[in-house]
Order: structure tokens, then sequence, then C-alpha cells
């Protein structure tokens, strides 16, 4: 604790500079952007946008990152109030109770209500991660190697179990991405393994046109194709019509926080379920909206344009964007795959996340967290001028919008690195992700097996090597014993158990009927 | 979904046969210390994981054939139809088109490849206005391969540069 206040002061006093400033508006605006055009989101915007920030410091392009994510996570509840079309499954809640609201003369409300909330539930989760990620990282300090790699296995099951709808098909994504991660020289003897002599698989396949060609192309490609089968409707009248509303906009102070406690309760389920990997920000939007539905006076009205109903889904799917850094910053184990795609922004930049991170890059870690607070803040103030202006954005047509993204996603793979044989892998990537998609397969396990895939493999052979090639070190320790039994639950649980059939709730059933 | 299953349980069973005892043994070297684990033990077990997980995929739906409805990717909202001949040919068309693009992008330059690149999938996606098809893709590639040249100092491929 004494050494971490230092180190805290120094990081904030980093943070608090005009051009980190800079990076984190222009991070929020371009975020929100990105949000706002359907189909596109935070992910998609994180991929493309990582590339340019080779070119800066360490600190503003993690800067510049949080507040692409933070606005894209919040952008997307906008065309889902203003023409309940939600870009993303996460925006589905808010368009239960945001487009009726619009649809009663309110769009305005209830965007600056999804505005706030979203704020609250981020500034929340910031403030846990700030407290949690050192003790955490304190305590996976004394993990040696042989916790490390029972640990990333418990995580590869957890992931598959959680995030995508079947563990089998989940752990099948997960082992492809830890195969395509051993591609390249081997770590410890620099031999070549399936390299097929090709120079530049030397070092590997790059982090870069893997994640952009599987998450941002991958999913262009896909939306392309549905286009073509399903003629999109003509968005320009109906935001016309919407936003010439002149009903009274205002929302009271009173109005607003006299909800409080189903702000902080959808913070809380947010912020909980972005400390486990693989549990996205959709299960905690509706989590959200479920709970606040059960527990409030105005629970009937639900679905009906309740402001209540706005902030538990936006404030719960935005406290998942600090807290899902905690697994991240403080394992190396990215919670979602936002995180996942910071995680390849942290070691093009040369920190490895992990336990170690806060030793060794403490006072920039603890900048990070200060620009996260900073962008919150310029997310508020962005977001709340903005408003008029955002709408407009998703007048543009998706025909004219998704093109330019493939030029996005090439430029973003060729800048970095000028090879022709990036742009390659980068298009056979994107066919594997629009596969992936169109089967059912996770791409977020994909992604997280490449991501953790060398530091598993490091992790296994110093603890054999450690322990003259004996393999059953793995059940030596208890902590690893304990992630291995867990790991064997997860799969038991999740992939053969019979399970019953399942009740679905009313909101799922409602935003599913959307 | 349940063809789909199995159909890519078919293909990843002899895959994931191919890797274990030809292409990782043949593609990697044997440890040089006795202490450690062999560098092709880490991809061995990954495909093996995809081979065992396979079979189970195809046992499971051989036997307990249920249809099902599209399920939902779980971050994208990307609808998981299956792959069916539709998908197939939409994959014929990528590569094709993604092949075309790379080769432009070699022996044309990026400007050109990609002013016919935005054309052609514009058109393709419902896009019937000339003027706008016609804006978007001649001023988009260059504006960002001039912003490229200007922020980044990177040339976009070209024979005339």
């Amino acid at each position: 604790m004494v050494e971490i206040l230092p180190m805290m002061a120094e990081g904030f006093q980093n943070a608090f500079g005009w051009a980190n400033m800079g990076f984190i508006c222009v991070g929020v605006t371009l975020g929100i952007i990105f949000g706002v055009l359907p189909g596109l989101g935070s992910v998609t915007a994180l991929a493309v946008l990582v590339p340019i920030t080779f070119y800066f410091e360490p600190l503003f392009a993690i800067a510049f990152l949080v507040g692409i994510n933070k606005g894209g996570t919040s952008g997307g509840a906008i065309p889902a109030i203003l023409i309940n079309a939600p870009g993303t499954p996460e925006a589905a809640a808010t368009a239960l109770d945001g487009y009726p609201l619009t649809k009663k003369g309110k769009p305005e409300k209830a965007m600056k209500t999804a505005l706030y909330s979203s704020v609250c539930g981020d500034t929340f989760s910031d403030l846990v991660l700030i407290c949690l990620a050192a003790p955490i990282a304190a305590i996976a300090l004394r993990f040696g190697p042989v916790e490390f790699v029972t640990i990333i296995l418990f995580s590869f099951t957890m992931i598959a179990a959680l995030a995508g709808k079947s563990l089998v098909k989940g752990i099948m994504a997960a082992a492809l991405g830890l195969f395509l991660s051993m591609i390249g020289l081997d770590p410890v003897d620099s031999t070549e393994r399936m390299t097929f002599g090709t120079l530049e698989l030397f070092e590997g396949i790059s982090v870069l046109p893997f994640a952009i060609g599987t998450l941002a192309l991958g999913s262009v490609i896909s939306q392309l194709f549905d286009m073509r089968e399903k003629p999109q409707e003509d968005l320009g009248e109906k935001i016309k019509s919407v936003t010439n509303y002149k009903d009274d906009n205002r929302l009271g102070f009173f109005e607003f926080w006299g909800t409080w406690k189903t702000i902080l309760r959808s913070a809380f389920i947010g912020t909980g379920i972005g400390m486990l990997p693989g549990l996205g920000v959709t299960l905690a939007a509706f989590l959200g909206y479920g709970s606040a539905k059960k527990a409030s006076k105005n629970g009937d009205k639900f679905g009906t344009g309740e402001v209540e109903g706005i902030q538990a889904t936006e404030a719960a799917n935005s406290a998942v964007v600090g807290s899902n850094l905690i697994p991240t910053i403080a394992l190396g184990i990215p919670g979602n795959v936002a995180a996942a795609v910071l995680i390849g922004a942290f070691i093009i930049h040369g920190v490895v996340p992990g336990p170690l991170m806060i030793a060794e890059h403490g006072v920039l870690v603890y900048s990070i967290f200060a620009s996260m607070l900073m962008a919150n803040v310029a997310h508020l103030i962005i977001g709340r001028l903005g408003i008029n202006i955002w709408a407009q954005f998703v007048r543009i047509p998706k025909a004219v919008v998704m093109p330019i993204v493939i030029l996005l996603c090439i430029i973003g793979v060729f800048i970095p690195t000028n090879s022709m044989f990036e742009v390659a892998l980068l298009m056979i990537f994107a066919i594997v992700g629009y596969l992936m998609r169109k089967s059912g397969f996770s791409i977020v396990c994909l992604v997280i097996g490449f991501l953790l895939g060398e530091n598993f493999e490091i992790y296994l052979r110093q603890a054999i090597l450690m322990n003259n090639g004996n393999l059953g070190v793995l059940f030596t320790s208890p902590i690893a014993v304990f992630f291995m039994a867990m790991t064997v639950y997860f799969t038991w649980h999740f992939g053969f158990k019979k399970k019953k059939p399942k009740n679905t709730t009313d909101s799922q059933k409602s935003a599913s009927a959307k | 979904m349940r063809k789909t299953h199995i159909g890519t349980a078919l293909f990843f069973i002899p895959v994931a046969l191919i890797c274990v005892f030809w292409l990782i043994p043949a593609n990697t070297v044997p440890p040089t210390s006795a202490d450690d684990i062999s560098p092709r033990f880490v991809p061995t077990i990954a495909m093996a994981v995809i081979g065992f997980y396979s079979l189970i995929l195809l046992i499971r739906e051989w036997r307990a054939p249920k249809p099902e409805d599209g399920e939902l990717d779980e971050e994208f909202g990307a609808e998981a139809t299956g792959v069916d001949a539709r998908v197939l040919l939409n994959t014929l068309i990528l590569l094709v088109v993604s092949a075309l693009t790379w080769l432009g992008m070699n022996y044309i330059g990026f400007e050109p490849t990609m002013t016919v690149l935005i054309a052609v999938v514009m058109y393709y996606v419902g896009a019937r206005n000339w003027l706008t098809i016609g804006l978007c893709a001649v001023i988009a590639p260059i504006v960002l391969s001039l912003c490229t040249f200007h922020f980044f100092s990177t040339e976009l491929p070209g024979f005339w540069k």
C-alpha cells in the first residue's frame, strides 16, 4: 500500500495533461460515432483503431482506446432508443424502454437518461477497478508458473462455457486459437514451428490481422451478405420524424436520482459480471433490467417507456467496461473481447498484462486508471453536447459505412508493417470469422485462446523445466489443484450434464421478439 | 444447425488427425533438453482437443437430432444461421474478391483497387444512387491514402509510387 500511493499520485499527475485529455476526447467521440453506426460498435472500433495507436505513447494509446470503448458501449444505445434498431445485443435491452419513450415524444430525455446512467455505471466500475486491481495482482504475484497454467486452463473453460452457447464449440474455438498462436519460432528453443519456411511467420501470426480479421472485418462481411438478403429500410425519414418531436424532453435532477438504488444495483451487477471472464455486456444489460423490474414499484410499467428501465440497462452494461480490466490487469486474462483487444494493444506497446504489470509499470497503470475517470467526464460532456448530432449519424446508410470500414481494416493492418502478407492474413481471418459466425462458434473464445496461447505454453514449459520434466507438477500446488478441479467441474457441468429446459424471462422474450 | 455441426465435426476430425500425425511432427523439431517438453506438445494437444470435441459434437448431433432456430452470436448480434449452400457460395465469393483485392493492391495499387471494391460492394448490397457510389468509391480511398501518408508516413501500395 505504501508503495502504491506514490505510484498512484504520479500516475494521476501524468494523466492530467492536455495531450492525454485530447486523446481521450477524440477516443470518446469516435467511440460514440462507431457505437451509433448500426452494425459497428465498440469492438469493431477498437479493432480498427488499434493500429493507429502504434505511433502514440503507451499512455495516450491506451487512454484513446479506453475512450473508444466507453463511448462505443453507450453509443449503441442511441439507435436503439431512436429507431429501435440496436446495433449490438446489449442495446436491445435499452430499446425495451428507450424506444417507447421516444414514441411518447421524448427521445432526448431517453438519450440523456442513457448517457447519465452509463457514466454513473462506468464511474462506479472504474472505482472498483482502482481499488481491487492492485490487491488481486499482489495475491497473483505469489503464484508461480504452475498456478498460472491452471488459471489459464480454467479461463479457457470458463470462457468457452459462458461466452458461447455450447461448451464443446467454445473449447474447439479456444483450442484453434491456441493452435494458431503456436505458429512461429518456439519460445524456448527458437526452432521453427509450422512456418513452412515462410519468413513472415517466424514471429508468429500477428495480433492485428488476427483480431481485425476475425472481429471487425468478419463482422462487416457477415453484415454485408445479410444486407444483400434483407434490404435495409431508409432510416432518414424515421430519424427525421423522431427528432422533430417537440415534447418536454427535460430530465429533472430528482427524476433521475430518485431511482439511485436502481443505478447502484445495476452498477453492482455490471461490475460483478465484468470481473468474471467470459460473461458479456449483454448478460449484464438483461440482468440489470430484470432485477430492476423485479425490485421497482413501477415494475409493471417497464417496457412502456420507463426512465428506470433505461437506467437499469445502461448502468449495468457500462459497468462492465471498467471491471473487465480487473482480470486483465491483475492476471493477464481478458474479461471479454474488448479487453482482449486491449491486451493486444498493451502487448503492442511493450506492456505485458498480468500480475507483474502493476509492479513494473505501476505509474502507467495508474495513469490509465486516472484516464478512465477523465474519460467518464469527457463522455458526459461530449455525449451531452452532441446529443442532437449523434442522431444524424444514424441516418448514414450501412451501404456507405461498411465498405469504408473494409478500407480502414486493410489500412489498419498495412500501416504498422508495410506488408501485403499481413493483408493476406487479414483476409484469411475475415473468412474464418465469417464462417465461425455463421456456424455459431464463439469468436471471443478463438481470440482469447490466441492471445493467451503463448503465455500458456511458456508457463507450462517453465513449470515442467523447473520440475525436471515432471508433468505431475501441475497437481502439486493447492491453488493449481483447485483450478484444475474447477476446470473439470465446468467441463462436466456445462458440457456433459443433462440440462433441464430453461424458462425464458419476460425481458429476454420480449427482446428476442424484437 | 445440426447439419452444420455434423459438417464441422466431419471437417475437423480429419484435419486434427492430419495435424497430430503428420503436419505438426513434420514441421517441428524434437526437444533439445530432456527436462523440457517437446515444442510439438502444445500444438498437438490443441489439435487433439479439437479432434476429441469434434467427435463429441458428431456423436451428440447424430444421437439427438433437435431442430434449432438460429443462435445469436454473443457479442456482435450476427445471426448464426448455419453453414448452408448460400453461406458456402458467399464464402466462395469472398475468397475470389479477397484474392482479386490482394492482387489488385499488389499490382495495380491501393486507390484504383479500392475504388472498384467500394463501388462493387455498395452495388452488391443494394445501393443504386450512382452519385453516392461514385463519390464514396473515389473520395474514400484517396482521402484515406493521403491521411495514411501524411499522418503515418506510410505509402499504400501502388506501382507508380
